[in-house]
């Protein structure tokens, strides 16, 4: 276990390194723990990462994972009391949210940073025009008149392409696509310019169309206001096209973590690769698709070695001995595998 | 190609909104519009548009859950629409159905045993022990172990009910199995592990799939022939392979040009991505229904409705199309 810390200390050491003035996100040794009848679940069990200003993080894994739970976690919207931050720190350009109040977190939230959502219907109050729900943050964070914030919502609407921004303005979510919808959400997440930005699948609704053309805008978005980005999700290909950096999770842990170019050229978890080899991509080859065997292990009852040491096709003995530690095996490719112990 | 299993002529499917007792206006919604589709034995054929297109009305009309505005189906030359009582029940023993959301798909309060008996149970094939002994079968074929047939579906992650659903589905032994969106709501992980299950099924019992997806990737994996449709129209129909390599309509290269690569060294690839959204199937617009969105539009667009022409054992409906 001590050596376990000690390699955190040397990532923090190693964050701290890279973070330099633009580091907008930084988070260290995250842990989000559920504490339920039947026992505790690890669903964030020691996550670090750090975002740069005008980087897009991948945050990758399957359900289950804890991808969700981090993103809820940097929001400070972890469903109490069962869920509880037990350690680690979450610092947004160099203040730490996981000391803050709510009623603190509350000028946080939608300000400083903000969340879209996979499911945009859901997250919109189907008896409010959009117009208005785009005011409201307006109004509440930078205490804006109404006509001003009408001003802005309008503006932003401009900004994210929807077509008749000022006749949209009045309309009801029901009445909008489900591309228009999602465009509304990070309307209303960009409206007070927030240093960070977090998007939880936010293309999985959608159509492969629509997914490419809002792909887009938050990239064009992203290079026009400079701010930090994590995205959610589980798709690879989205993944490809827009991530600077990615994390990879499973069951709770990092598995790996790389710029996107190593990680697509030279993966080394044994995960990471499984869910690479998985997709059928669009050249056919006829052959049958890889599959990582098994399914994710039960948080209760986590194996005792490494976490992945059941599905693992190149698992030694000793992988279900020893947990592995997160290791840096250069420019700052970390991957968790007692193969690359060093 | 061999035999044709089913097929839809002339097919179509209006949906008529009248806005309430009150209201005058009258709008009719296009959900399938004069569809010719043709599944031969044993092949794969793939269904892909965007959402809101008609995949699943079409669908729905092949097995008989909803009556056609006009047109027929024709399954081994039969219309299933004018089925006489024993021949329906024969109908729909042979064509079975996988839903998308395999938590939404099975019963929560019946066992699994129940669950995959079910359609033995209806068709009176099957009771008590026999019953068992055939779940038992079908849950060896699927890769679910049949300690489990005393579950109820709660205590199965996402694959493993998908597994349940497919059991179900082979319960009666059908030629024809409609995938609708099977594997949409999967990791993929598990993703991967139901399509080699679906692919190996196929070639253990000589099964036809329809598979309905909107995942390029997905389909291309599966198929043998693919159909993209639009706004309740066909606009391409033929080998699986060659649309892949040479879309002929604008619409099916904008549909592959949108999906995500898994290369982040094609990020920024030279593509055309579609402007605008799906428009409304409700008064759909005149002459072909993709111009308004087509950056190759000309005047005939608007006015004439491109038919669907043969181009070499493929199909295509466009007045210029890409070739």
């Amino acid at each position: 276990m001590a050596e376990d810390s000690a390699v955190i200390d040397g990532h923090k050491i190693s964050g701290t390194a890279i973070a330099e003035k633009d580091t907008m996100l930084a988070v260290t040794g995250l842990k989000t723990y559920f504490f339920t009848k039947k026992g505790v679940i690890p669903a964030v069990d020691d996550v670090s990462f750090t975002v740069k200003k005008g980087r897009i993080v991948g945050i990758v894994g399957e359900s289950g994972c804890g991808k969700s739970m981090t993103a809820l976690s940097l929001m400070g919207l972890v469903p109490a009391p069962a869920g509880k931050i037990v350690a680690g720190s979450i610092v947004l350009d160099g203040k730490n949210l996981v000391n803050l109040t709510e009623k603190e977190m509350c000028q946080v939230r939608g300000n400083e940073m903000s969340m879209i959502f996979q499911e945009p219907m859901t997250s919109l109050n189907p008896v409010y025009t959009v117009g208005k729900q785009v005011m409201e943050a307006a109004i509440l964070h930078q205490q804006l008149g109404k006509a001003e914030a009408k001003e802005k919502a309008l503006e932003m609407f401009k900004l994210v392409g929807i077509p008749e921004p000022q006749k949209r303005l009045d309309t009801y979510p029901h009445q909008l696509s489900g591309g228009l919808r999602q465009r509304v959400m990070i309307a209303m997440a960009l409206c007070c310019r927030p240093k960070l930005l977090i998007a939880d699948e936010p293309t999985t609704a959608l159509d492969v169309t629509v997914q490419a053309q809002i792909l887009q805008l938050m990239k064009k978005l992203q290079a026009e206001l400079d701010s930090a980005i994590v995205l959610i999700t589980h798709d690879m290909g989205v993944v490809a096209e827009v991530c600077d950096d990615v994390t990879i999770m499973y069951a709770g842990k990092i598995v790996e973590q790389a710029n996107v170019f190593e990680l697509f050229d030279n993966c080394l978890h044994p995960y990471t690769a499984g869910l690479l080899k998985a997709l059928p991509t669009l050249r056919k080859n006829g052959e049958r698709l890889y599959n990582i065997p098994g399914m994710l292990p039960n948080l209760l009852q986590l194996p005792k070695g490494c976490r992945f040491f059941p599905r693992c096709e190149s698992a030694s003995a000793i992988c279900a001995e020893q947990e592995p530690d997160l290791v840096d095996v250069g420019q700052g490719h970390l991957v968790r595998c007692l193969k690359y112990r060093g | 190609m061999g035999d044709i299993l089913i097929q839809s002529k002339n097919l179509k499917k209006y949906f008529f909104d009248t806005g309430g007792w009150l209201s005058k206006q009258k709008n009719i919604v296009k959900a399938v519009d004069n569809v010719d589709l043709e599944i031969v034995q044993h092949e794969t054929l793939a269904l892909v548009g965007e959402s809101g297109c008609g995949k699943s009305t079409l669908a729905r009309l092949l097995i008989n859950l909803l009556q056609p505005t006009e047109g027929e189906v024709l399954y081994k030359g039969e219309n299933i629409f004018n089925l006489r009582a024993e021949a329906a029940k024969q109908f729909k023993k042979q064509v079975q159905f996988i839903f998308q959301d395999p938590y939404a798909c099975l019963n929560p309060r019946m066992k699994v045993v129940d669950i995959i008996g079910e359609p033995l149970t209806t068709h009176q094939l099957a009771t008590g022990k026999n019953k068992e002994i055939r779940v038992e079968q079908l849950m060896n074929l699927v890769g679910l172990r049949q300690e489990f047939m005393n579950r109820y579906p709660h205590q199965f992650s996402g694959g493993q009910r998908q597994r349940i659903g497919i059991a179900r589905a082979l319960a009666l032994n059908p030629e024809l199995l409609i995938c609708d969106e099977p594997v949409s709501a999967l990791d993929v992980s598990i993703q991967s592990q139901i399509l080699n299950l679906l692919k190996d099924l196929q070639a253990q019992f000589g099964l036809t799939y329809f598979f309905i997806s909107h995942n390029l990737s997905v389909v291309r994996y599966m198929a043998d022939r693919v159909c993209v449709m639009f706004l309740g129209k066909v606009v391409e129909l033929g080998n699986c392979e060659e649309i892949f390599e040479q879309p002929l309509h604008p619409y099916t290269s904008f549909l592959m040009n949108a999906a995500p690569v898994p290369n982040p060294k094609l990020r920024n690839r030279a593509r055309l991505l579609l402007e605008g959204e799906v428009p409304s199937p409700m008064n759909p617009p005149p002459g072909c229904r993709f111009h308004t969105r087509c950056p190759y539009v000309q005047e005939i667009c608007r006015v004439e409705e491109p038919k669907l022409a043969d181009y070499g054992g493929r199909k295509c409906a466009c007045h210029f199309s890409l070739t």
